[in-house]
């Protein structure tokens, strides 16, 4: 029922939509994750109308559809000047909204730092901008180095979603095809196998990340 | 300039935390090269105490001076590279080896060159027996020796001011004598200290003064030959009979 020759012919086609994926994904998880460290930190600070401004943001990101986003960021802002081209407002998309989400699980990290680690840098006469740099962010990012690659993982699949701006990604190639073809089963479930391979390949990589930035001595101690 | 006498000078000193009050007026001068030992029961502020002195807690009122200058918002940051802060457990930070623990400050606050800095924090981790782990991670190491450390790091800034805050209590017994001896080692070379602790022993013989804290005051104050051996008030008797005989306990 499945024709292998088939799939064979069509799948440099969809791996050239992959490489639109990866650059969608990882390039909004970049940004997203300089916008997440930001957003907590202001969260966090004692400056009432930052921290404010920083909960607004997140909340307004995560009680909307990304969908939504995304269709605002290419159809909408055009009417107020502002053109992006598809794989821009896919990348923003992708990043202002994984930044909101990227900013909770920072600042969960955070929250588990003990107290006096941080107070201790600040009794060395750190500046807060050192503290943070050296200190807070690094131990942070340890405590969270799972949510943030399956956050990595998640931005993989919600990616397809930038296919209705006509970004030619695996999901949007696959549309293609079968508008060519009519043979949308054998299709998606190709799209869907190449999602999966790229998805638990990114998992695997997250065990080994998170067992080289492991605090040495950590774990053992605790046992 | 009656404050120029005093390396500190806390003048009626208020800190709540969240509308409750835990320091109701504390006044402590502290002469250069003395060592104060604070002693209180659970609560009684003096973890807040230290952590006031080096403005790592909002003052609600009262004053700090420290080295003959008032600690403000603006002078905090170099006050707090003129005193030195052990706390009773992670004061270290764990994803530095012990010796980048105490080369990061000399690099970063004392913008001391790497191999100046190196140079200084192997003599610290050595003066504290600890040059040959000085490549460990701090949870590499026993507790003892992470004590041990930080108060290497601490001294390696060349501190007015020494602050610890509980340094041995979270150590597993057999750890602290190791560290209470280092700390009587400094403590004669004449760096003025201030020791929440509740090693009686410790305290006879390294003490100029004796603070006891309870409910955010000050109850008593003087020599260790008066505050601990013959206590005034009620409260600093109860104290020391149930703190002395956790020592009888434990000693067994
Ligand atoms: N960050 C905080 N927020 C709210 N309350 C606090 C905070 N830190 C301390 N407290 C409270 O303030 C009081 C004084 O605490 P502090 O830690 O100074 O006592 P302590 O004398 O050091 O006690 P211990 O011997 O248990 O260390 C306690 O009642 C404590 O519960
Ligand atoms: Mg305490």
């Amino acid at each position: 029922m499945i024709d292998f020759s088939f799939l064979t012919s069509i799948f440099p086609y969809l791996i050239q939509g992959l490489v639109f994926t990866l650059e969608l994904s990882i390039f909004g998880f970049i940004l997203g994750f300089f916008l997440g460290i930001t957003l907590a930190v202001l969260r966090l600070s004692n400056d009432r109308l930052l921290s404010s401004i920083s909960s607004l943001y997140i909340d307004l990101i995560r009680g909307t559809p990304l969908l939504v986003q995304i269709l605002i960021i290419y159809f909408g802002l055009p009417s107020l000047g502002i053109y992006f081209d598809p794989i821009t407002a896919g990348i923003l998309a992708i990043g202002l909204n994984s930044g909101a989400y990227q900013a909770e699980i920072i600042r969960s990290g955070i929250r588990a730092i003990p107290k006096e680690n941080i107070e201790s840098a600040q009794s060395l006469g750190l500046t807060d901008f050192k503290t943070y740099r050296f200190v807070v962010l690094p131990l942070a990012i340890r405590n969270v180095v799972p949510a943030l690659t399956n956050e990595l993982v998640t931005l993989v699949k919600d990616s397809s979603l930038i296919s209705v701006i006509g970004v030619p990604e695996l999901t949007r190639r696959g549309e293609y095809i079968i508008a060519w073809t009519f043979r949308p089963f054998e299709v998606y479930l190709l799209v869907a196998l190449i999602y999966f391979v790229v998805c638990y390949f990114l998992s695997k990589l997250s065990a080994k990340l998170e067992r080289r930035l492991a605090i040495p001595g950590f774990f053992s101690s605790k046992e | 300039m009656r404050s120029m006498t005093y390396l500190l000078s806390i003048k009626n000193l208020k800190v709540s935390y969240s509308n409750i009050e835990v320091l109701k007026g504390i006044n402590l001068d502290v002469k250069k090269g003395e060592k104060v030992v604070i002693i209180g029961p659970s609560g009684s502020g003096k973890s807040t105490l230290l952590k006031a002195i080096d403005g790592l807690v909002k003052i609600n009122e009262g004053e700090i001076i420290f080295d003959g200058v008032k600690v403000n918002n603006e002078n905090i940051i170099k006050v707090r590279s003129e005193i030195g802060f052990v706390f009773q457990n992670y004061t270290l930070f764990p994803h530095f080896t012990l010796l980048k623990n105490v080369m990061f400050p000399l690099q970063e606050v004392k913008k001391l060159s790497k191999e100046k800095s190196e140079k200084i924090a192997n003599e610290a981790l050595e003066s504290v027996g600890l040059l040959e782990k000085a490549q460990s991670y701090p949870f590499e190491v026993s507790g003892g020796q992470r004590q041990r450390a930080a108060i290497a790091r601490a001294l390696a800034l060349n501190p007015k001011l020494l602050l610890l805050d509980e340094p041995t209590s979270a150590l597993d017994p057999e750890f602290v004598g190791e560290v209470l001896e280092i700390l009587e080692e400094i403590a004669k070379k004449g760096i003025t200290m201030i020791v929440v602790t509740h090693e009686v022993d410790f305290a006879e013989d390294v003490a100029t003064n004796v603070v006891f804290i309870d409910g955010g005051e000050i109850i008593e104050m003087g020599p260790p030959s008066e505050v601990l051996v013959s206590p005034r008030s009620e409260r600093l008797k109860k104290f020391l009979s149930r703190i002395i005989r956790k020592r009888l306990v434990y000693s067994k």
